[in-house]
């Protein structure tokens, strides 16, 4: 009996009501059996009257009978609630009406008044529209789902009866609210996909949502997306479960020049807090936790200005070597999700950097080392001094960097080792002289995949020195384009850039053309490029034109060293090898992790951390989560020639809360190799402020679209599959009834009044 | 007068009617009397010799029946009386058909009528005239001989006793019965609801006209047969089996009282046709006042 459900909002009341139709009818029989016994004389009148009235009166009183037996069943539709869908004969062929439900669990929704969240909000008036809708099973279809998993429904298209109430209330109330971003438009979308896939209902999209500013107003493709369910006839209800727009203040970005450094040596990280709020914000604080322990002592932000953002920068340096957890937290506020970033690092024992020197002396090698590390305390680097032989007999992984000095020619497999040691993320810097094999730099190393030197190199331009030694010869100064290594040079009134002076150096090729990618670091005031940066694979790669030492220049000696020294520090920053073993990862992108076979097992084990909740304070590795995974191959492309080995993938799943997850992968040998993965909630939630609902709902293409209140939903998914024929009914019963008055005055069958 | 008050009188003469009836009974005689002298002058007077009581002179009557000797001795004008000495003959035909046995009210036709028939009795009687009585059905049930006697009263009212209206109605059976038994020219009063063959009827009753009976109708009906005012389902079984019905009566009145509007208006004008006296009377009616009507009514019919 279900099927009735379709039809009324009271469907209870139907069949009883259905038997109170027969009531007239019964009730006329009965008079007709229960009657008076009257014995009468004159009885030829009566049956001359009966016989001249006798057709008259059966079709009176079948009109009569009619009559009642349709105001009861007016009455009984009346009660019962009978409804028709604006499309009524659809409804009337036994379609129903598609639901979509898609209830917003973006990062925005935990946005709590000091007690629930706006997620929980959402979920109770997500219940009270399922239950209002309940009491028409088969009438609706519902499917539900969230925004940020639109592909992923939790049901698609199954009529609403009690059973799947009972099924989906506790699904719905365990549900937690994610730390992801997402646009609205996944899940518009998805909603059209069901809803087109799902012909000959009335489609509804209800979107339970905070209505944030930042996802709603000035976005087409919102409104594309809005339009496109217009298209196929659906309407829209935006329901808003928040009306109060808040405060909110978080850490948009933690960030770290490098995630790697050595023992005891500073690492800077910088924070950048942003005001959302129209109010300057002041007296904020900070504290920091590494590896779980709060540091002794907070951090004083100062004021920030309203909607601007602050950049502060902290020091740590860490005692032991490993990989650390630093976690950056401010004061709790509305959102207590975008008040905490991650990050982690890898402290290694000391940075090596390898420098390669072909020159005998390997003067030029000493002024690089010396600039590095004068003290391995002082830097963290220890520079290895070598010749070219090394780059064959040592792995050369370890190295943050190398630098390769005055090299004439490199064999082969030198030259092999070292494409292969940029590709995966190494830097070099060379630094010809006039020993070099220029037909080999202008060739090998500018063959196709192996681009490891930019230019064409030419001859060596000499100033001359031999003349008048009295007059100061015409030295050439270097002129830097706006890099983070040459920041020392191009401060104002920096005196390094023009206390340096050049006056050797190759020169490039005439008909040398930039390749793509190749960009000119610095010229001399001749204009001759004399530093260039590129990139091959991962790795980075800066060729100076000129040579490390004093041979060429002045650089390495006073007045110019202070430059010199700032230079190869930052240039060790540059090209530091990124550690791949440390990653920085916005939450809403997938945790894929790709190998080729011979590089590890396909055993991975993966240490998830707990979400933590607000007031939760626990150690974090004791509350952190343990899984093992079996890594799948991946399909080989039969296209790439490149990579013929076969690769294993594994994408980690629940990676979706904040926090550090540690994923292990073991090498052929069992050797166990961790990446620490942090994982920080997206910043493009936290500004909480409301959208402006007239701006969609009058929006010319967006007349099916309206936003409401979460108190004015509640009846929503029943009201809108149909319109109730309350007064349409209640007029029907009126005319019938005065009707039935009528005929039964006519029929007599009201005693006269005598006055 | 005295009258012994039987149980039969009791019955169909209350106290209160005897007393509205003897207020009426000036008018009565002089109505009675006066038509009956004046029209229906005995054509068997004075064949009787047998004495059967002194009567008070009134004025008309003839004056020399006057008995002298009660004059000598009292000083008062008595008239002697004779068996035979009677102007009129009164035959009260009582209907005691089934369909007399209807009564929505306190008395039935039946009870109305028999009270009629008595009251009327009684009137003649206490004018010393003869009065007949018979009660009938299908047949004359009971016969009672037209006569003057003062007990006669008694006679008449025991006629009248059946226990209740019985059997069908054959009314030309009972008026030939009647006429054939009928030797002196007398007026028949026919106390009925007329619910019968009308045609049959009419045949009597003019065989009753050819025989120079004078003829008085009294058609006695219910109220609710004249106003037919039923409401609620309701099964109607016919009297003397006419059939029955179940119906809605107030969808069918209309058509009941055209019906009866129509029976009523045959019967008025066949009588008045057949110098028949006719008067309809309701059961709901009080005995003096159908009573006067009717006297008036014959009052009236003298005058012209």
């Amino acid at each position: 009996m279900s099927w009735l459900a379709q039809y009324f909002l009271n469907p209870a009341f139907v069949l009883p009501g259905a038997a109170l139709i027969s009531g007239p009818i019964i009730i006329h029989l009965l008079s007709r059996l229960r009657y008076r016994r009257i014995r009468f004389a004159a009885m030829e009148f009566l049956l001359q009257s009966d016989e001249m009235n006798r057709r008259r009166l059966i079709i009176e009183q079948l009109l009569l009978l009619l009559l009642r037996v349709l105001a009861v069943a007016l009455i009984v539709l009346l009660l019962a609630r009978l409804i028709l869908a604006p499309s009524g004969m659809l409804l009337m062929r036994g379609a129903t009406a598609h639901h979509v439900l898609i209830l917003d669990d973006t990062l925005s929704m935990r946005d709590h008044d000091g007690q629930d969240a706006i997620y929980a909000s959402a979920v109770k008036v997500l219940e009270r529209m399922l239950s209002a809708g309940s009491y028409r099973p088969q009438a609706i279809r519902i499917t539900v789902l969230s925004m940020t998993t639109a592909d992923r429904p939790l049901v698609t298209a199954r009529a609403l009866d009690a059973a799947l109430l009972q099924e989906l209330i506790p699904r719905i109330r365990s549900s937690t609210c994610s730390w992801k971003s997402a646009s609205p438009v996944a899940g518009l979308r998805a909603a059209a996909a069901h809803l087109s896939a799902d012909g000959g209902v009335a489609p509804v999209v209800h979107v339970v949502t905070d209505f944030r500013q930042s996802d709603w107003n000035d976005r087409p493709e919102v409104v594309a997306a809005l339009d496109a369910l217009g298209k196929i006839g659906a309407a829209v209800n935006i329901v808003r479960v928040t009306d109060q727009v808040r405060s909110n203040i978080a850490i948009a970005r933690l960030a770290s020049r490098n995630a790697a450094t050595a023992v005891g040596i500073p690492w800077r990280m910088a924070a950048t807090i942003r005001n959302f709020n129209q109010q300057r914000v002041s007296g904020l604080r900070a504290t920091i936790l590494v590896d779980g322990r709060e540091l002794p002592g907070r951090v004083q932000i100062p004021d920030i200005e309203p909607e601007s953002e602050l950049v502060i920068s902290h020091d740590l340096s860490f005692d032991t070597p490993g990989r650390h957890h630093v976690e950056f937290r401010l004061d709790d506020d509305t959102l207590n999700e975008d008040n905490r970033r991650h990050t982690a690092v890898h402290v290694a024992p000391e940075r090596r950097v390898l420098v390669v020197d072909d020159q005998g002396q390997q003067e030029d090698a000493g002024f690089v080392s010396a600039a590095l590390s004068p003290d391995p305390q002082l830097t963290g680097i220890v520079a290895e001094r070598r010749t070219s032989d090394i780059l064959t007999s040592v792995p050369l992984r370890p190295y943050d960097c190398i630098y390769l000095m005055n090299i004439r020619e490199l064999p082969a497999d030198a030259v092999q080792l070292l494409t292969e040691y940029v590709t995966t993320g190494g830097g070099i810097v060379w630094f010809p002289d006039d020993q070099a094999n220029t037909d080999w730099y202008n060739t090998v190393l500018q063959e196709n995949g192996r681009e490891l030197f930019p230019v064409a190199l030419s001859v060596v331009n000499e100033i001359d020195m031999s003349g008048n030694r009295a007059a100061v010869p015409a030295f050439e100064t270097p002129v830097f384009e706006d890099h983070e290594i040459f920041e020392v040079f191009n401060t104002a009134d920096s005196p390094f850039s023009a206390l340096t002076l050049f006056h050797r150096w190759f020169r490039v090729a005439d008909d040398w053309e930039p390749r793509q990618g190749v960009k000119i670091l610095a010229r001399l005031t001749s204009n001759d490029p004399i530093i260039f940066a590129h990139r091959l694979g991962e790795g980075k790669i800066l060729t100076f034109l000129t040579t490390a030492g004093r041979r060429w220049s002045n650089w390495p000696v006073p007045p110019a060293s202070p430059g010199y020294v700032v230079m190869h520090l930052r240039m060790h920053l540059h090209l530091q090898r990124l550690d791949m073993t440390v990653l920085d990862r916005e939450i809403g992108s997938p945790l894929k992790f790709e190998w080729p076979v011979r590089q590890f097992t396909d055993t991975v084990e993966l240490f998830v951390p707990e979400p933590e909740e607000i007031d939760r304070r626990s150690d974090r590795a004791e509350s952190d989560g343990f899984l093992r995974l079996q890594a799948d191959p991946l399909p080989r492309n039969p296209e790439s020639r490149g990579d013929p080995e076969d690769r294993l993938a594994v994408t980690i799943p629940s990676a979706d809360h904040p926090g550090l997850y540690r994923v292990r992968r073991f090498t052929q040998d069992g050797d166990p190799l961790e990446t620490w993965i942090a994982r920080n909630v997206p910043t493009s939630e936290s500004q909480l402020n409301l959208a402006d609902a007239n701006q969609l709902e009058q929006h010319p293409e967006l007349e099916h679209v309206q936003v409401l209140d979460g108190d004015a939903a509640n009846t929503l998914s029943t009201a809108d599959t149909g319109r109730e024929l309350r007064w349409v009914l209640l007029g029907l019963v009126c005319v019938v009834l005065m009707s039935e008055q009528l005929l039964a005055l006519r029929l007599s069958f009201h005693p006269e009044v005598k006055i | 007068m005295n009258l012994r008050v039987t149980h039969d009188l009791e019955r169909y003469l209350r106290p209160e009617e005897i007393a509205k009836i003897s207020r009426l009974e000036l008018r009565a005689r002089h109505v009675v009397e006066g038509f009956v002298a004046g029209l229906h002058r005995s054509p068997y007077f004075g064949q009787s010799t047998e004495f059967v009581q002194h009567r008070e002179y009134v004025a008309g009557d003839d004056a020399r029946r006057i008995d002298w000797k009660v004059w000598s001795r009292s000083d008062r004008y008595y008239i002697k009386q004779y068996e035979e000495d009677t102007n009129v003959r009164v035959v009260l035909l009582v209907d005691g058909s089934e369909s007399m046995d209807f009564g929505a009210g306190p008395l039935t036709k039946f009870d109305y009528a028999r009270t009629v028939a008595a009251a009327l009795a009684l009137l003649v009687l206490r004018q010393n005239d003869s009065v007949g009585a018979g009660l009938f059905d299908t047949e004359i049930r009971s016969v009672i001989p037209a006569s003057s006697r003062h007990n006669h009263l008694q006679a008449v009212l025991a006629g009248l006793s059946a226990e209740r209206a019985a059997g069908t109605t054959d009314i030309t059976r009972v008026l030939h019965a009647s006429a054939e038994s009928m030797k002196h020219r007398s007026i028949v009063v026919l106390i009925s609801d007329l619910l019968c063959d009308r045609d049959a009827l009419f045949r009597g009753l003019q065989l009753l006209r050819q025989r120079k009976h004078e003829v008085l109708i009294l058609h006695v009906m219910d109220d609710q047969e004249l106003d037919f005012d039923y409401s609620g389902t309701l099964r109607f079984e016919g009297l003397e089996a006419t059939g029955r019905l179940t119906c809605d009566p107030a969808a069918l009145r209309n058509g009941y009282l055209k019906a009866m509007e129509q029976f009523l208006e045959v019967v008025r004008r066949r009588c008045a046709s057949s110098v028949i006296d006719y008067k309809l009377v309701r059961t709901s009616e009080h005995l003096d006042a159908a009573l006067s009507q009717f006297l008036n009514f014959r009052i009236g019919m003298k005058v012209k």
